[in-house]
């Protein structure tokens, strides 16, 4: 009887809040709504309309671990009927490395050549006449390379086609094998979240860089470094100084550093600041302050000897406490 | 009571179990079903939202900040003891009786020259910009302690060659008290904007007072964008050409601010030329004391030595160039058009 009571006395009590739970369903609709908002982001994709948004033609690509893996083929059952799908961005047909993709949607807009222009004039105006003379003719020529570099990429800074072409460079770069076209990826990824999605796989990867003993990787370690935290990416990270020791790594290792580089054409072209010979004669005078020309040629340095001397563990690791000081590293 | 009865209870205390727990849970989105049922697509991130709540925060301690200011301490007595202890329950380390002490009595100080600029004192009005302009970094540079940053663990960290903090407290001469009572929020952001909300408080009576060049730095802080648009560039022009002694270094040094708005783009150069004209440029003298509390740059050499060690050779050959050309100019009285319009760039 106790058993039978106790039954039907459970038995009301969950019919009772059923019950209830639907009254508040129809008191309340929007607590469902916000449920149904919550949690309902990872559908998104399904719900936007195709044509709205940027084309993400990676979502066709096959799983090859090739660099330079087209982006054509549309074997994939399970995407959406076709005709939903928009035309295929014809730059991601060509046959180019993520990272080199990166590096023109960076220098190719139209405001970069814009400030390019300016910065040219206003730097030339205060320079010896004899030193404004020579640089002149070097700016000319790095100013045609950079416009054939840039021809078919030139898309102003908030062009959505920008934005969708470099979403799927990202994700090549992600899948790619080569480490520049990883390293590449991530910092473009860097640039629009401002902190790393896994600071361990990010880790990782500047580890593989540094590891691989590849001096024309350096670059890409000083940017990333430069744009995160000691406390993230340890003793080298976080300085104004960051990039310019491990490009100077790099050219002391052999990367091409010379009058003739992209590096130099590129700086002359963005910064106006030509004729130099190599890398090193730019960086110590238009960049690196005279007081610290000591400090970034030991930091390099060390950073050859390390590498060289496959020292490199530990280099990415935050140190266990960090003093602050006002002035900084 | 019979078990219909205890039936009834329980499906009572239920029903308000469940209406409580759904009321809590609708308190908790109504922000979100607001964002989601009603706004456009576009509409703030979350990020977006945080600096809204900030800025209205910040909004809710101007008014209490600026009142604190305006009000008259002899009519409210211990009203700034109060503000200090309750700047002291945010922060740290509390203060001790003394340092409340000359807190308050620097905050008077300031009180009074806010009441000399709202009666009309143009030098007390210029004044305020200078002492809130120095409060800002003071707190700051506070603030900057509890931050973690590139430190001393930084393979690239060199000692510096003076301390930093002695020579500040040296220029400030026991007012950085005040400035912290000022500036006293445990968020950066929030201290920034009531700072820029001082500052063009500030600038505006001075420029209603009929200080030129504050009307030209009000202009210049009030604007968001960047290029400068023709229209403010037009107004800086206008105003330049219209009254502004420039061989008075006071004022180059003034317009070192709005540098990068002009063809001579290097703040450097503007300092340089202040010296030029007569401006106090001795070892630790006016503009070592400037640059080192509305600059951010310490040093306990000549500026003419700082600059040359700090900016790289290439920046310090321009800067030199229109540091000589910018004299020249301006002892020749050719200095119309100054400020340029400059093209967008990315």
């Amino acid at each position: 009887m106790a058993k039978r009571s106790r039954r039907a006395r459970v038995a009301l009590v969950s019919a009772g809040a059923a019950l209830l739970l639907v009254s508040i369903w129809l008191l309340y609709p929007g607590l469902l709504a916000s449920f149904e908002t919550r949690f309902s982001d990872a559908g998104d994709s399904l719900k936007t309309p195709v044509a709205l948004t940027a084309p993400d033609t990676t979502a066709q690509a096959p799983t090859s671990s090739s660099p330079n893996s087209r982006v054509s083929s549309s074997k994939n059952t399970e995407l959406p009927a076709p005709n939903l799908s928009p035309p295929t961005d014809p730059l991601l047909d060509l046959d180019i490395a993520p990272a080199d993709a990166f590096e023109r949607l960076r220098r190719c807009s139209a405001e970069h050549f814009a400030a390019a222009e300016s910065a040219r004039q206003q730097e030339i105006k205060w320079l010896a006449p004899e030193s404004a003379a020579l640089e002149s003719e070097r700016f000319e020529a790095a100013k045609a390379w950079a416009e054939q570099r840039c021809k078919d990429w030139q898309m102003t800074w908030n062009d959505p086609r920008r934005a969708a072409l470099s979403k799927a460079f990202i994700e090549r770069g992600q899948r790619s094998l080569n480490v520049k076209d990883q390293l590449a990826a991530a910092i473009q990824q860097l640039e629009t979240d401002a902190q790393p999605k896994n600071q361990d796989e990010t880790r990782d990867l500047l580890d593989r860089a540094l590891r691989s003993g590849d001096p024309n990787l350096l670059e890409s370690v000083g940017r990333m470094l430069s744009m995160l935290g000691i406390e993230d990416m340890g003793i080298y990270a976080g300085s104004r100084y960051s990039f310019q020791a491990f490009m100077l790594a790099g050219c002391a290792m052999g990367a091409p550093c010379g009058a003739d580089s992209a590096i130099l054409r590129q700086n002359c072209f963005v910064l106006g600041r030509c004729g130099y010979l190599d890398y090193p004669a730019f960086a110590l005078d238009s960049s690196v302050a005279p007081e610290d020309v000591a400090v970034v040629m030991r930091v390099r340095d060390q950073i050859v000897q390390r590498i060289r001397s496959g020292q490199t563990a530990g280099m990415l690791q935050p140190p266990a406490s960090v003093t602050p000081t006002p002035r900084g590293g | 009571m019979n078990r219909r009865a205890r039936i009834k209870w329980i499906l009572l205390l239920i029903v308000a179990a469940i209406v409580a727990l759904a009321t809590a849970l609708l308190r908790q989105d109504v922000t979100v079903l607001a964002r989601t049922q009603n706004a456009p697509v576009g509409t703030p991130t979350a990020a977006e939202a945080e600096v809204a709540t900030s800025a209205a925060v910040a909004a809710v301690n101007d008014r209490s900040r600026i009142s604190r200011l305006e009000e008259d301490p002899a009519n409210s007595p211990g009203s700034a003891s109060e503000d200090l202890a309750n700047t002291a329950d945010k922060t740290s380390s509390a203060p001790t009786a003394t340092e409340l002490q000359a807190s308050k009595s620097a905050v008077n100080s300031l009180r009074d020259l806010h009441r000399r600029a709202r009666a009309g004192d143009k030098q007390a009005a210029r004044e305020m910009v200078d002492r809130l302009t120095e409060c800002a970094g003071v707190a700051a540079r506070s603030q900057l302690t509890t931050l973690r940053l590139p430190t001393s663990a930084s393979v690239f960290y060199t000692a510096p060659p003076i301390d930093e903090a002695a020579l500040i407290a040296n220029f400030l001469q026991g007012r950085d008290k005040e400035c912290l009572a000022i500036y006293n929020d445990p968020d950066r952001r929030i201290n920034q904007q009531n700072f820029m909300h001082d500052i063009l408080s500030a600038l505006d009576r001075a420029r209603q007072l009929g200080d030129p060049v504050a009307d030209m730095e009000y202009a210049v802080l009030e604007n968001t964008q960047w290029p400068y648009p023709a229209a403010l560039i037009e107004r800086l022009n206008s105003r330049a050409n219209s009254g502004i002694d420039l061989n008075n270094p006071d004022n180059v040094l003034r317009l070192a601010m709005l540098a990068n708005a002009t063809d001579f783009d290097s703040s450097e150069a503007w300092h340089l030329v202040a010296c030029d004209l007569g401006y106090d440029c001795s070892v630790n003298g006016a503009m070592s004391r400037h640059l080192c509390l509305m600059g951010g740059s310490c040093f306990a050499d000549s500026i003419h030595d700082y600059y040359a060690r700090i900016l790289p050779p290439r920046q310090w050959e321009i800067i030199q160039a229109q540091r000589q050309r910018l004299v020249a100019q301006i002892r020749a009285g050719e200095l119309r058009d100054i400020f340029v319009v400059r093209p967008r760039g990315g």
